[in-house]
């Protein structure tokens, strides 16, 4: 082979030699992980005070892997924004800021009242943040103190905790685990309501019910914080959704609505819903509810206002008759799936009302009502908050109950004289 | 001369027209169609991939009774002074596809991988392997394009597929996006976005006969823009057209959100490798199509020493604009202006004159 054929070959070589060098590498020890971040309003006029919750990694490694051992730290600046923020960090710690590893970004209530639009946008457009980020708000507190008070037992890091949280979440229903994702479209499209998970701080001293109890409900509704819990132990609560209009905090959904939020969306999974016994009040019934069908959302636009009906189907297994009736049995499971649906039904047009009062269209009935426009500029010129508002909705929740659990005749417990 | 091809089959053909036709998905591109057509974006890409294509087999077939490549057939078309414009005009046309590709490929680098590394340094690296893989000649780029295509085409079908929870098929409404009529002539509009497949007509004698060339033409072609339409359609139902207008690198963006679990997640470092070849391949094959017109035009009897000459100049002519954005626009610019006029009116005049010619003989033969 001639030198002259032989020079691509080699050109090849040198190239691979040069392109798999690490441009750029950094050796782990000289890298601080930061897996959540905090932003609050800072007492500061025109700052944010952020808090990064950075790994030790030496504490997560096999040998130091200890029950009870800190597995990360925390430090809070006070800047006039994250870059700014990122640069102090830099100046006080050692090792370099990486920010890719970050599972969820918390944000304080005051700071979420005033308006995330300057917080939000650099955290798309910076190559480190991830939309798969999750987003928290914490009710009537700060980052900065949910940070500093979150102590999980089972897990050996905090955000591995909140990821774990998040993924589990469609058990219960009483919140929705928000990506950066999905907050940041609603937040542009402006016909959405953006919504993020709630989480606050449990004092373990306070009962404190958030809402009235609808005729046929049988358990309490809550807030984060308002949990009657005993003990000691971490203090965080996930519970319900902080609601936004545009980008600003208008309000809160309890973990009721924010279970008909996640039915109304197609997206509960699975939860265990209470209801009065309907043939013995003072009783409860259980039953382990899943969604049966998507929801099918129908609508209509007559004289420039919008109504949608939506139909939704509920199945579950009953868990729990402490009353002893034979609901199993044909005429009385239908009373029974009555009882639950119209229960259902009712949170649904209290959720309703309530998301109505702040123009937030939160479920995403906005969608259905797409095919309505005949562009997509006549669709973004329309004025959603005031469409959500005049808007009529007629929601049919039906509960089909499938299975009876391992029991198909109950009968009463024997009173003995 | 040393550059006359060699023989090559459907395989290679319709990698080439793969890849000199579809690596543009990987740069804001997509975002254009967004602009002109909005929810109706992925139809644009389909429109422009038809109109492309129904132009290169009206030109194959006007011109298949002539021999030679295209510059010998617009020689006897229209004469040389006429063919040499249109020479031409094709270097310039090729020639600016290598340097607005290579400068997005390379800020791409630095944008998603390497931001710490010299931009230059990424640059020239670009440069020099696809300068020696034109080096080695247009059958090793379209057979390496053919080793590459199938792992392209899955890898992002992976992508789409694995973003399925983050579907939501209203973001396509309302349908009609701009309005039906503006993206139809978004999508005559952007088929300049597809000029590079006439590369095919340059390079005819390298194929083994015209139906090669015909059937690689519509096989690529078709497969790119399907993908493309594809890719689109699903950056709309995650992104939407309010913040897909914004992103700079759709396709980045979309292997970045995959999140099924929390072991399945953090996966776009291995797409990074994938649309770094596929750019490298079609940047190679855009340059060997440049050297290959200089050649025929100055009559050299070899391109490969001016490989690297033009591979130089190309990079001296990528670090011009001074950000990243004018290069975006200009890129839109040259789409929507000088590539569009290379694939209407290059191809009318030639398919024009050749069926008088046609005719004309058949008139004499009467």
């Amino acid at each position: 082979m001639s030198l002259k054929s032989k020079f691509p070959i080699i050109g090849v070589m040198v190239m691979a030699m040069l392109v798999s060098g690490c441009n750029g590498a950094r050796e782990t020890d000289q890298v601080a992980y930061i897996l959540a971040l905090g932003l609050d309003k800072s007492a500061i006029e025109g700052k944010v005070l952020v808090t990064y919750q950075i790994a030790i990694p030496r504490s997560l490694g096999e040998a130091g892997s200890k029950i009870g051992e800190q597995t990360s730290v925390n430090v809070s600046i006070e800047a006039a924004n994250l870059a700014e923020a990122r640069n102090l960090l830099n100046t006080r710690m050692a090792r370099l800021p990486n920010l890719s590893h970050i599972k969820a970004i918390i944000i304080g209530d005051e700071l979420a009242k005033k308006g995330l639009v300057e917080v939000v946008g650099p955290i798309v457009r910076f190559r480190e943040f991830r939309e798969t980020m999750y987003i928290l708000v914490v009710k009537d507190d700060s980052a900065y103190n949910l940070l500093n008070k979150l102590k999980p037992r089972l897990e050996f890091l905090p955000t591995r905790y909140i990821e774990t949280m998040m993924l589990t979440a469609r058990e219960s229903g009483y919140f929705r685990p928000t990506q950066i994702h999905d907050f940041y479209q609603r937040m542009k499209t402006g016909c959405m309501s953006p919504y993020a998970a709630l989480v606050g701080l449990n004092s373990f001293d306070r009962y404190q019910p958030s809402a009235q109890k609808s005729p046929r409900e049988k358990v309490d509704e809550y807030l984060p914080g308002g949990v009657p819990r005993k003990g000691v132990g971490n203090p965080a609560e996930f519970l319900g959704t902080a609601v936004f209009q545009g980008n600003k905090l208008v309000g809160y959904l309890t973990n009721e609505e924010t279970r008909i939020l996640s039915i109304l969306q197609g997206d509960f999974q699975n939860a265990y819903l209470v209801v009065q016994d309907p043939l013995k009040p003072d009783k409860a019934v259980n039953l382990n509810a899943r969604i049966g069908s998507p929801p099918k959302i129908k609508a209509r636009l007559a004289n420039g206002k919008l109504s949608f009906d939506v139909s939704v189907l509920i199945e579950g297994e009953v868990t729990a008759i402490p009353s002893g009736i034979n609901y199993e049995s044909e005429q009385n499971r239908k009373i029974l799936e009555h009882a639950f649906a119209q229960l259902l039904q009712d949170q649904a047009n209290s959720f309703i009302e309530k998301t109505k009062t702040w123009g937030a269209d939160v479920v995403g009935f906005n969608y259905y009502a797409r095919p309505f426009f005949p562009t997509y500029d006549d669709f973004m010129k329309a004025d959603w908050r005031q469409l959500y508002r005049n808007a009529d909705y007629k929601v049919n929740i039906s509960v089909k109950i499938r299975r009876t659990a391992l029991m198909w005749r109950t009968t009463p417990v024997r009173q003995l004289k | 001369m040393s550059y006359r091809p060699g023989q090559m089959g459907i395989a290679e053909g319709t990698a080439l027209a793969f890849i000199l036709t579809f690596p543009r998905v990987f740069l804001t591109t997509p975002v254009s169609h967004l602009d002109n057509s909005a929810t109706l974006g992925w139809l644009s890409p389909l429109l422009a991939g038809i109109t492309a294509l129904g132009i290169f087999l009206l030109l194959h077939q006007a011109t298949s009774g002539f021999s030679g490549d295209i510059i010998n057939i617009s020689q006897q078309l229209l004469g040389k002074p006429a063919s040499w414009l249109i020479v031409f005009y094709g270097i310039f046309l090729f020639m600016s596809n290598v340097v607005l590709l290579l400068r997005q490929f390379a800020e791409n680098t630095l944008l998603t991988a390497l931001p710490s590394v010299e931009f230059a340094i990424v640059t020239l690296l670009y440069a020099a392997i696809a300068a020696i893989s034109a080096y080695l000649g247009i059958e090793v780029i379209a057979r390496a394009s053919y080793l590459i295509l199938p792992l392209i085409i899955v890898a992002i079908l992976l992508v789409l597929l694995l973003l399925y929870p983050y579907y939501q098929f209203y973001n396509l409404l309302p349908w009609q996006g701009n309005g039906i009529s503006k993206t139809i002539s978004a999508g005559f509009g952007s088929a300049g976005l597809e000029f590079a497949l006439f590369g095919l007509l340059v390079l005819r004698p390298a194929f083994q006969n015209n139906r090669t060339v015909r059937t690689s033409a519509v096989y690529g072609l078709g497969a790119s823009t399907v993908i493309v339409s594809i890719s689109i359609l699903v950056f709309i139902m995650v992104f939407g057209v309010a913040v897909g207008r914004e992103k700079v690198l759709p396709f980045f963006e979309m292997s970045r959100l995959v999140y099924l679990s929390r072991y399945l997640q953090r996966i776009e470092a291995l797409f990074i490798i994938i649309w770094v070849v596929a750019g490298i391949l079609g940047i190679s094959a855009n340059l060997y199509l440049t050297a290959y017109l200089f050649s025929r035009l100055f009559k050299l009897p070899s391109l490969r020493p001016i490989i690297p000459l033009l591979a130089i100049t190309a990079v001296e002519l990528a670090m011009i604009p001074s950000d990243v954005a004018s290069v975006i626009e200009l890129d839109r610019y040259m789409v929507t202006t000088y590539y569009r006029w290379g694939i209407y009116i290059i191809p009318a005049i030639l398919i024009t004159t050749a069926w008088f010619k046609k005719k004309k003989k058949v008139d004499a033969c009467r």
